[in-house]
């Protein structure tokens, strides 16, 4: 084992559900089933189905039980789960685009557009009131659609706090192309919300 | 409003500055900005007039001199006083944080290759790791935090949790696990002991006999006193070596005046075919 992640809360859970520690487990779903629900609502944008997919995520946890070895961060471990099923979702949702309209705009351009459009008249949460404001849905739109190594970097990078290093291990790359792909991202959001941009400055 | 008057008396300084052409400044008669704020459009009819006057000198340049008089016509300007003031107070909306130094040092460990917890750690918590390359004041970022927010549905990890009893539910008995593949692990052994039977027992008993073709038998004669022999005629052999049966055989054919009479000599003589003598002939030449 290596001793750098001994310390890792998450590590250490995981650890002790693999001996056998079905508690374990629940404690793992308790604290890290809302990390993992922002990281796909910020990846795939507020679309239906998000708690299903949480549910996969933990449904692999469990089936990666046995095998688990601590070469990372459990947060680290667990978000290249995320990323990996978000993609897989992603190009899903692509091909039945794509299947059902025989070619036209990219799966991006489509989450975007959908974040767009999106409206939640149920909302009563005061930050998703907030997200009704128009600059915070093109923001989100924007980040939709950004191409997935991108957004998943700059959303763990932004969002989540997450070292180069450590988001290196979740996109299966290395530092200095995290550290280009989060350049771009922020290229790309400059171009696409420069209207915006210049009302921050105002 | 303060800060627009701002923005536009530096676009305005750096026109009269910097271009020093009368044309320059007609781009910016139309600036919106003028239609809303009269001491604005005040100041910039004064100094377009100015750059007018100053276009029909011979050499149409922007001395030194009227640069400091236009400098000096701005710092006059109450409005200017104003916007400085407003310039000011912004500078104080952006006080540096208290957590400025972390976040510097945080940046300057990943540039430096040694990222991970330890940089991480010596932040603060709210502090993003990153902000060493994505700026701290960027306003990109001011946007970025604002749609940032996400609710997580109550009791999501509840949901989780039953969601996935069934399929943990394997999980929670390994010894039942264990047991249904020994079981299974049991009866391939069981199954395997008793084809390796199976075929022990297909495997034929009767030795090896040596190869010969077509070896008619047939009854010797009835003797007295005697029960039948079956006595292998004249067989032929494949290999070289004669059987040891068939010597035996031959050897009371040698002696049949011991046993039989000359009538049942010529009988069993009358039966012998073309073989049986060709193994004669063999015998006597042995």
């Amino acid at each position: 084992m290596d001793q750098s992640f001994e310390s890792d809360p998450g590590v250490q859970l995981m650890l002790a559900y693999k001996r056998g520690d079905e508690g374990a487990f629940d404690r793992i779903v308790e604290q890290y089933s809302g990390q993992v629900f922002s990281l796909l609502t910020r990846f795939l944008g507020p679309k239906p189905g998000r708690e299903d997919l949480v549910q996969d995520v933990f449904l692999r946890v469990v089936r990666a039980r046995d095998r688990y070895e601590p070469t990372a961060r459990f947060s680290t471990w667990i978000y290249r789960i995320v990323f990996n099923l978000a993609v897989n979702e992603t190009q899903r949702q692509v091909g039945k685009e794509v299947s059902g309209h025989d070619g036209g705009a990219s799966g991006d351009d489509e989450a975007g557009d959908a974040l767009l459009n999106w409206r939640d008249d149920k909302v009563e949460d005061p930050s998703e009131r907030m997200a009704h404001d128009d600059v915070v849905l093109a923001v989100r739109a924007a980040i939709a659609r950004l191409p997935e190594q991108q957004r998943m970097a700059l959303v763990l990078a932004k969002y989540h706090e997450m070292p180069y290093l450590e988001i290196a291990a979740v996109l299966g790359s290395s530092e200095k192309a995290v550290k280009s792909l989060v350049h771009r991202a922020r290229e790309n959001l400059r171009v696409t919300l420069a209207p915006y941009l210049q009302g921050e400055i105002a | 409003m303060k800060l627009d008057c701002l923005a536009f008396r530096t676009l305005l300084e750096n026109q009269l500055v910097g271009r020093p052409d009368p044309s320059s400044l007609s781009a910016l008669s139309w600036h919106e900005h003028l239609f809303g704020c009269g001491d604005c459009r005040r100041l910039f009819e004064g100094e377009e007039a100015l750059e007018a006057l100053l276009a029909t000198w011979p050499e149409p340049r922007l001395s030194p001199e009227v640069k400091r008089r236009v400098l000096m016509a701005l710092a006059k300007s109450k409005r200017f006083e104003t916007s400085l003031d407003a310039l000011l107070e912004r500078d104080v909306e952006y006080t540096a944080p208290k957590d400025l130094a972390a976040r510097v040092l945080a940046g300057l460990e990943m540039d430096r290759g040694a990222i991970g917890a330890r940089s991480k750690q010596s932040a603060s918590a709210k502090t993003p790791v990153n902000a060493g390359v994505s700026g701290t004041f960027d306003p990109l970022d001011r946007l970025l935090e604002r749609a940032g927010d996400v609710t997580v549905p109550r009791d999501l990890a509840r949901h989780v949790l039953a969601a996935l009893a069934t399929e943990r539910a394997p999980a929670r008995r390994p010894i039942l696990a264990w047991r249904r593949s020994t079981w299974l692990a049991a009866a391939a052994a069981i199954f395997v002991l008793a084809l390796v039977v199976w075929l022990a027992q297909q495997r034929p008993e009767t030795p090896v006999e040596p190869i010969v073709e077509n070896v008619p038998t047939t009854n010797a004669p009835q003797m007295d006193g005697l029960a039948p022999r079956k006595i292998p005629l004249a067989p032929q052999v494949v290999s070289n070596a004669p059987d040891v049966q068939m010597l035996a055989a031959l050897d009371v054919l040698e002696n049949w005046d011991l046993l039989m009479s000359s009538d049942d000599v010529d009988a069993l003589l009358s039966t012998l075919g073309t073989a049986d003598e060709v193994l004669l002939d063999y015998q006597d030449e042995g």
